[in-house]
């Protein structure tokens, strides 16, 4: 079982890896300053694909193989500490972007904010899942009886227990986490927004380099935000479904609960829906190519001596 | 609003001076109008590759001289003084020099040199009002 996951998720790195230097490749610079900055931004994404990447692998590979049994906060992190690794490396790629070379040089005077860089509905979506994540994980801190359990109180009375549950055992570091990449997120799209621009470049080009940049940190982000959304949600609505189904076996038997089965099973499936929009959204290509190069760009503007 | 402003690190001339020279010659020329946003001290030194520290002197001249105003959260922006009667005749004027300069072949040195030994020849004292 380990072996064909393994497999499999290292085929999806590779994939990711090929897509991104075929991406490359095919894309057309107008100048060297370009090819330069487009190598530059390609070999920041496979850092940062590799980092997300290998921190999930490890996980995976920890958790399958019964290294981490037991540490299920740990476990319970793990997306948001490889998504943080994964925004820091764009962090760094765009930090140490090639600046300007050359004795003379030249600069538009525009306004590069953040809202108008990043694609507004991957931006809305992206945080839209971090909200729920936090909305999400208050709400099963506050359902929880206990740091990790949850009770139903039976018809005679007696309370029926079942762990483990996502409260705030789970809760407290998954939701300092999502604040940690949420924080990182933001201040790395800003870093993108103001890194130099590519010298000899249309300002429109220039854009769609830094809107590509963006778009590749924001998938990573609601990729992470979806996985531990879609864990947490796994993890609570099993619990909840065990809950309603009740243990009619054992010494203390007690009745089923079709209410708590249902909204189980409701949970699982959003976890499952959320899972499936996550990596989609991370996976599918985007049409965005980069505009024509040869827009020349305009060079009238007064010299000061 | 595409507008650039050009250095030259061989220019005898300081970096932030050309900066502040250029910018303030995009507002009196309409290039830049009033409430026109200018870049970040930070995002313009990176598209020019040197020091924030050069920007913002710039800028700091240019608030100096009422051609921009600096408020926090918004950033800096544009103040272009009226254009007025009063401020014609030497626009106009100006306008001709740098026709003239072009014609006759002029380096961008030599009108600016031509224009300061003007200035010179009608005394200093006059300085502060063009500041103004």
């Amino acid at each position: 079982m380990s072996t064909v996951l393994i497999g499999l998720s290292l085929l999806i790195v590779g994939g990711a890896l090929g897509l991104l230097w075929w991406d490359q490749r095919r894309t057309v610079a107008p100048n060297d300053a370009a090819r330069r900055a487009v190598r530059h931004a390609a070999y920041t994404s496979a850092v940062a694909v590799a980092c997300l990447a290998g921190g999930l692998l490890a996980a995976v590979g920890g958790q399958d193989s019964g290294v981490m049994t037991g540490m299920g906060r740990f476990v319970a992190v793990v997306p948001a500490a490889a998504g943080a690794l994964f925004i820091v490396a764009h962090a760094i790629g765009d930090l140490t972007w090639p600046g300007p070379q050359g004795r003379q040089r030249e600069a538009e005077l525009q306004i590069r904010t953040v809202s108008g860089l990043a694609p507004s509905g991957l931006a809305r979506w992206t945080w839209t899942m971090g909200a729920l994540l936090v909305v999400a994980t208050v709400v099963f801190g506050l359902a929880a009886s206990g740091p990790r359990t949850l009770s139903r109180v039976l018809e005679d009375g007696h309370t029926y227990t079942l762990g483990s549950f996502p409260g705030w055992w789970f809760g407290v570091p998954v939701l300092i986490c999502t604040i940690v990449v949420a924080l990182a997120c933001a201040a790395t799209l800003r870093v993108i927004a103001a890194r130099p621009a590519v010298a000899g470049t249309s300002s429109d080009w220039d854009r769609w380099l830094r809107r590509r940049s963006a778009r590749r940190v924001l998938r990573g982000s609601q990729l992470v935000a979806c996985l531990t959304l879609a864990g947490m949600s796994l993890f609570a609505g099993t619990t909840v479904r065990s809950l309603g189904l009740g243990d009619t076996q054992g010494f203390y038997a007690t009745s089923v609960n079709h209410g708590y089965v249902l909204v189980g099973t409701i949970i699982n499936w959003l976890a499952l829906a959320i899972l499936a929009a996550g990596a989609l959204v991370a996976l599918v290509p985007v049409r965005d190519h980069a505009p024509d190069p040869g827009v020349a760009v305009p060079s009238t503007e007064p010299v000061a001596p | 609003m595409s507008v650039r402003v050009r250095i030259d690190l061989d220019s005898p001339t300081p970096q932030y001076e050309q900066v502040r020279a250029q910018i303030a010659a995009l507002v009196t020329v309409g290039d830049l109008d009033d409430g026109d946003r200018l870049p970040t001290v930070r995002a313009l030194a990176n598209d020019l590759g040197i020091a924030p520290g050069t920007i913002a002197r710039a800028y700091h001249e240019l608030e100096a001289a009422g051609l921009v105003v600096s408020r926090r959260r918004i950033g800096t922006l544009v103040t272009a003084p009226p254009r007025t009667l009063v401020t014609k005749a030497p626009r106009d004027a100006a306008a001709h020099l740098a026709a003239l300069a072009r014609v006759q072949g002029l380096t961008d040195q030599e009108a600016h040199d031509l224009l300061a030994a003007a200035l010179l020849q009608h005394g200093r004292a006059a300085q502060p009002e063009f500041a103004q």
